[in-house]
């Protein structure tokens, strides 16, 4: 299989070689299989598509409306599903207000929607992260270079289980009269994870 | 205090232990914890962590209600 993690060493590499060889081998799923799904997802998996949906939800507020009730359905308006991966996973959208920042991680590993985000930035997966954005989120933005007002309230939210956290940053003000792939073009990965704001 | 219900979802424990032969569908739930339930001291870091749990994680208590 390709490898869709990227920055990989030989020794990881080597590891999903070995690994890869013994699920074919017990005959849990096939070579074919697997490179179709690697396939789809690189193909699809970028920032860009998940920067596309908050580009939506600010132009359209009854797309957003759709996008926080039941956000698996909303996004196929857009042509984008969650069933690309090896298994389908519901998607919940938060969104950041004035009085609320939402930031995400993955406590157990590195879970995050591949398909709208493609594959996570060294530091998601990095333990010290994800120990400390649920102990001291306010520090670790600070040290992404996002300053939040004392008053505003931060949640975190851990992908412990089925569901995948998208944040919806806040518009900018002064965005009024862009059209939607401008609007695209300010939405940023760190944005959509919630280390940065837009 | 729980804040979604999320639909059934097979218990990972129980997949783990069968080895994928057993999935047995449990309630999964979004709980919120305040920063001060989770690490203690005074509730003042304005923080809180939603953690996705299935149902037999969590035991009941006569203060949280479902929301």
């Amino acid at each position: 299989v390709t490898d869709i993690h990227g920055h990989a060493g030989s020794a990881t590499a080597d590891r999903v070689k070995r690994v890869e060889a013994a699920v074919v081998a017990a005959g849990l799923t096939t070579e074919a299989d697997l490179d179709r799904v690697v396939e789809v997802l690189a193909a699809q998996a970028s920032p860009r598509q998940g920067a596309r949906v908050v580009a939506r939800a600010w132009s359209d507020p009854g797309f957003a409306q759709r996008l926080f009730a039941d956000a698996n359905t909303a996004i196929e308006e857009l042509g984008l599903s969650m069933r690309a991966g090896p298994a389908p996973v519901r998607l919940k959208a938060v969104a950041n207000s004035e009085s609320v920042h939402n930031v995400v991680v993955c406590t157990l590993c590195s879970c995050y929607p591949v398909s709208l985000l493609g594959p996570p930035p060294t530091w998601y997966k990095d333990p010290a992260y994800r120990s400390r954005v649920v102990r001291e989120p306010r520090e670790v933005l600070a040290e992404f270079g996002t300053q939040l007002a004392p008053e505003t309230e931060i949640r975190v939210w851990d992908s412990s289980a089925e569901t995948r956290y998208l944040v919806v940053p806040l518009r900018p003000s002064g965005t009024e009269s862009l059209d939607e792939p401008t609007l695209a073009d300010l939405v940023t990965r760190n944005g959509l994870i919630g280390t940065a704001v837009v | 205090v729980i804040t979604e219900y999320q639909g059934e979802y097979p218990l990972p424990d129980i997949l783990v232990l069968t080895r994928g032969a057993t999935r047995t569908l449990e309630p999964l739930y979004g709980v919120r914890f305040s920063a001060g339930e989770l690490w203690g001291g005074e509730d003042t870091a304005r923080f809180s962590v939603t953690v996705d749990l299935w149902e037999s994680y969590l035991e009941s208590s006569e203060e949280d209600r479902i929301l």
